[in-house]
């Protein structure tokens, strides 16, 4: 009586998926194993797993089960980012690109600030930004953080002299502050401070500068032509900050001066730019980008040529496909292993969530979605869609892809 | 002289069928109308001598428009605002409205998130004071998520709730010490009390519960976020009329929890990227919503309304949707919205059954005067 008040009291959803391929990205694969769901979270991943009464069992033998995608770079999801103030307060977790979203598997994404126009277009920072869920139908957690980065290409990059030099400025004199509370510090905990010494109050206006300098926050460039690499490596070996680059086009020719910096990156295998000519050294984009990166050590999250959800333009190319963004790294040379971090653990790492979702661990949030096939397989189709623990899709009721081989998937309750 | 003794008279409605709303049809009945009001409604109701008779085949309450701008010339944009301002008596729209069946209309002012409270007025030209039921109605908001109305939102109701904290404290105060409560101590200058604006005054009726907030969103997002906003002042007995639009389906479990009262458009319309036909007033009777509709064209409210009895709504239900539902959203039920004694002699005269696809209005009354005569 006890023990059943409890479990009353306890009113989580218990899910079991019984059966499947479980690729967990990060602890290799479990063949026919079992995940078990309680409330939002993984409580159990394995082979042997014991499945509590009352639980909800899908038998999904013959599908794969694997972490729910994310994308490291998107446009328009909710409706996208709002013109001022907070996606948290603006996104609508009915929209289109969130159903569409949830129906090809992906379950969280960088959202960049800018319009979407039909056809789509390249993935590039823009300013503000948020980490959000695709919490269908929910507002409270539809936001993991934001802002999600600080955007520097146009402060660095794209800037004239003048204002670089101011950048560099606000670096240096919060950088010398850091080392002066530091100093601080240290001389106050051996009780070596001057009569009457204050602590060093930060100087204004470099609030950034600092959140970079200690790692509160990460920032972007968008950067293509290795001059600009270069650049912004430049700013990063000066003053040590998490830095994720988008497009990285000739990031090929160097790419141990990407490694060495510590920088990430985000890459679009099949983006094109033309070789220049007129310079006297190698140039243009390669199709092995994202593999001569991950020799070089580098991380590299994979984003398909258009960063959003498009029901129009050439299919293929938008999130609704990004698992075949990481099918054409892997064209490139990158380990399929490598492909697959870079649409779940490795971009989950740079929206700052690794530690919550991106991978199929114990005590992570139930991010997770069950394919008929090999995700990098152009007829592979996502079944069913977890976010939070939550069923949000399910191919054989929603209206999208039901007519497209449809197969079911028994669900029954775990009997005593 | 003349018009006076007109408004004396005693008319007699004399109808195959009365469709009170508030109960059950009457057959064969008689309404008994005595300066404006119903003075009696019956099977058995006798007819004074030298009444004036009218004879119909059916007779229903004039309709309700619970969210209308007709006759307004001007938009608002603060709490403290009413659409009465606004009201111009000359407006030719209030005798198409009229025309249409509407007798009573819930008059809205428009712009910004808090535009201002609502009004409701008889569609009889006539002097604004004449033409006035309430000046001092809900107080309507527009609300687009966005952190901006969110925080607007939530510092307007923050405001009236510190008001209303501080006016209970100086209440339990002034019990506890009624003498050393006046005297201020010395040396020190007594604080200056601050006091309430006129919209904080309204927003703290909302928070009583006094005042009704109108709220309209533009889709079901909308409301999760809005109830982001009010959720956090459960405390208190906000009460609110939804106006919404028809993807409501998506949160109908939601509104059901909350027991909402909410306007809609009697319209069938497609689920989104499907065939499947969905009738936003019938969710909101399978959720146990109460609600109202307004048509957006008004013409051929009647014929709208039937076609949502055909999808699946009761009859009785959409009934009261045009009549006395909206009244009551607007707090006006006790004049307006149905068939009864003691309430405005406001009438439809029809050839048939409302709901009937051939019916006719063949005349229709407010406060004992026909506005309207069907020419044909």
């Amino acid at each position: 009586m006890m023990l059943l008040l409890l479990a009353l009291l306890q009113d989580e959803k218990v899910t079991a998926l019984v059966g499947g391929d479980v690729y967990t990205v990060t602890q290799g694969v479990v063949r026919g194993g079992t995940v078990l769901i309680r409330g939002d979270t993984i409580e159990a991943v394995g082979d042997a797993i014991e499945i509590p009464e009352g639980a909800t069992v899908m038998d999904v033998k013959g599908y794969r089960v694997y972490p729910g995608w994310i994308a490291a770079s998107a446009r328009g999801i909710g409706g996208g980012m709002p013109g001022s103030g907070k996606a948290a307060d603006s996104l609508d977790p009915f929209h289109l690109t969130m159903e569409l979203g949830v129906a090809c598997g992906l379950t969280s994404c960088f959202l960049e600030a800018g319009s979407v126009s039909f056809w789509g277009g390249r993935a590039s920072t823009s300013g503000a930004s948020a980490v959000m869920r695709l919490t269908v139908g929910d507002v409270e957690k539809i936001v993991w953080h934001e802002p999600a980065s600080v955007d520097l290409t146009a402060a660095w990059l794209n800037a004239t002299p003048s204002p670089r030099y101011d950048l560099l400025d606000k670096f240096r004199q919060a950088k010398e502050h850091l080392a002066a509370k530091k100093d601080y510090e240290a001389r106050k905990a051996a009780g070596k401070l001057k009569k009457d010494e204050k602590e060093p109050k930060p100087p204004g206006g470099v609030e950034q500068q600092l959140q970079l300098l200690t790692r509160e926050i990460d920032a972007r460039m968008d950067a293509s032509r290795w001059a600009d690499i270069r650049t912004a490596l430049d700013l990063v070996e000066r003053y040590p900050f998490p830095l994720t680059l988008v497009g990285v086009e000739e990031g090929w020719i160097h790419p141990d001066e990407i490694s060495r910096a510590g920088v990430r990156c985000i890459v679009d295998a099949r983006a094109r730019l033309d070789e220049d000519k007129g310079a006297n050294r190698p140039s243009g984009s390669r199709i092995e980008l994202a593999a001569i990166l991950h020799k070089a050590g580098v991380k590299v999250a994979l984003i398909p040529p258009s960063a959003n959800i498009s029901t129009g333009g050439i299919g293929g190319r938008d999130l609704m496909t990004l698992p075949l963004a990481a099918a054409f790294a892997i064209r490139g040379g990158l380990p399929e292993q490598a492909a697959l971090e870079g649409i779940t653990i490795t971009a989950a790492e740079i929206c700052g969530i690794e530690d919550r979702v991106g991978s199929i661990e114990t005590g992570k949030q139930a991010d997770l979605i069950v394919l008929d096939g090999d995700p990098f397989h152009y007829l592979t189709m996502v079944q069913k869609t977890f976010v939070a623990g939550r069923e949000v899709y399910d191919k054989n009721t929603a209206p999208y892809f039901k007519h497209i081989r449809p197969r079911e998937i028994p669900v029954s309750v775990k009997k005593p | 002289m003349m018009t006076l003794i007109l408004a004396l008279q005693v008319t007699a409605v004399k109808a195959d069928r009365i469709i009170t709303v508030a109960g059950k049809e009457i057959e064969n009945g008689v309404i008994l109308i005595r300066d404006g009001k119903i003075e009696a409604v019956g099977e058995k109701v006798e007819i004074p001598e030298g009444a004036r008779t009218i004879e119909a085949a059916v007779v229903m309450p004039g309709l309700v428009n619970p969210y209308s701008r007709t006759g307004l010339a001007g938009t608002g944009g603060s709490a403290d605002q009413t659409a009465a301002e606004f009201l111009d008596p000359l407006s030719e729209g209030f005798l198409a409205e009229a025309r249409a069946g509407y007798t009573t209309l819930v008059l809205y002012p428009s712009n910004g998130l808090v535009s201002g409270r609502t009004a409701a007025v008889k569609t009889r030209p006539g002097p604004a004071e004449a033409m006035l039921v309430d000046a001092d109605g809900a107080l309507r908001v527009a609300f687009s998520p966005s952190t901006q109305n969110k925080e607007a939102l939530k510092k307007a109701l923050e405001a009236a709730k510190g008001f209303i904290e501080a006016e209970k404290k100086e209440a339990e105060e002034k019990k506890k010490k009624p003498e050393e409560g006046k005297k201020p101590e010395e040396g020190k200058k007594p604080e200056k009390k601050k006091e309430p604006t006129d919209s904080d005054k309204i927003f703290m009726s909302v928070l009583r519960g006094e005042r009704k907030l109108l709220v309209q969103v533009n889709n079901a997002a909308g409301l999760l976020h809005f109830w982001q906003v009010v959720d956090e002042f459960k405390d208190f007995t906000l009460k609110t009329v939804y106006v919404l639009p028809p993807d409501l389906h998506r949160v109908a479990d939601r509104l059901g929890e909350r027991k909402a009262e909410a306007i809609v458009d009697p319209i069938v319309t497609l689920l989104p990227n499907t065939a499947d036909r969905i009738c936003p007033a019938r969710v909101l009777q399978e959720a146990k919503c109460v609600f109202a509709v307004q048509p957006r064209g008004a013409d051929e409210v009647l014929f709208e309304t039937a076609k949502l009895v055909k999808y699946g709504v009761d009859r009785e239900a959409a009934l009261r949707a045009l009549t006395l539902t909206p009244a009551t959203f607007a707090g006006i039920e006790k004049r307006v919205g149905s068939i009864e004694k003691g309430k405005d002699a406001d009438l439809l005269f029809l050839s048939a059954d409302p709901f009937d696809a051939g019916v006719r209005l063949r005349r229709v009354m407010i406060e004992g005067h026909i506005v309207y005569e069907d020419p044909s």
